[in-house]
């Protein structure tokens, strides 16, 4: 297939990320789309929408359903070190890019999984 | 007049299979023609969008919850929709680990559905025939569907004016 610009790309892949953590946090809590868009208050067509993988959430969007769900959606890279032990999305070490599934594991290019606790081991991260 | 196509596989994932229509007597599948009509448009970012997302199904998997349902309530009908986009493409999802994708085109917001365009429901309506018609083969013991493989009689057709 053809090649895709690497922003295209990334733009897709967050709101994959984006919408597949929300599922995970909606099956956790044992919630369905309808009770979470009442909760949003929005209609349920809508969340169908936001569910997809392509719809272009803003940061508002983000932050309110972080707020309404209590959980975390995103998190921002640091360089400081002790950030190593939380999930990150884009964090770079050691020039591999570890990439957060929305779970317990971490994707480390090119195709590793490992379970988080076997990631910093492997890696000599604190 | 009946319209002879063949279900092809296009690509092989590691956890996900496309496949597409390839017609009789036509060099290019459908995938391929939406592709080549796309990419030389002003729809080509758009086009890229959606390459994007299929090579997303291709590590999620091809779960439903990724598509909006066209055609009827009950066959895996769906297309992949850019928001910002009126570029659609149409696909026939047939299980968590394989999709059909089939053709699409410009769908105008003035637009409601895409039965309003001849050529969108002809993709649509292509990709429900052939849901039913893979059931009924399935049933009949001619194609069995098994992980991300489809194999048997993979050779099909729809009557003109089905």
């Amino acid at each position: 297939m053809q090649n895709i610009p690497s922003e295209i790309q990334r733009e897709v892949d967050l709101s994959f990320e984006i919408v597949d953590r929300i599922y995970e946090i909606l099956e956790e809590k044992k919630m369905t789309q309808r009770e979470f868009a009442r909760l949003m208050g929005k209609n349920e067509t809508e969340i169908c929408k936001w569910m997809r993988g392509t719809h272009n959430f803003t940061l508002q969007t983000i932050a309110r359903i972080e707020s309404a769900l209590n959980e975390k959606i995103l998190r921002v890279e640091s360089n400081k070190k002790e950030e190593l032990k939380t999930i990150c999305v884009g964090m770079s070490v050691s020039n591999l890019e570890i990439s957060t599934l929305g779970c317990n594991k971490m994707r480390l290019s090119p195709n590793w999984f490992y379970p988080k606790e076997q990631a910093y081991t492997h890696y000599g991260s604190n | 007049m009946e319209r002879r196509f063949t279900l092809e596989l296009y690509k092989e994932y590691d956890k996900v299979n496309f496949y597409t229509i390839h017609f009789d007597g036509e060099s290019d599948t459908e995938f391929d023609k939406f592709l080549s009509t796309f990419s030389s448009s002003k729809y080509l970012p758009d086009l890229q969008k959606i390459l994007a997302v299929l090579k997303n199904l291709t590590i999620h998997g091809v779960l439903e919850r990724y598509f909006r349902r066209e055609s009827r309530m009950n066959d895996g009908v769906g297309a992949i929709p850019i928001e910002t986009s009126e570029l659609r493409l149409y696909c026939l999802r047939l299980c968590d680990s394989i999709i059909v994708l089939g053709s699409g085109g410009v769908k105008p917001r003035t637009q409601r559905t895409y039965n309003e365009d001849p050529l969108l429901n002809d993709c649509v309506k292509v990709l429900a025939t052939l849901d039913s018609l893979i059931k009924m083969k399935i049933t009949q013991g001619k194609i069995s569907m098994n992980g991300k493989s489809i194999t048997g009689d993979l050779k099909f057709y729809i009557k003109q004016n089905d």
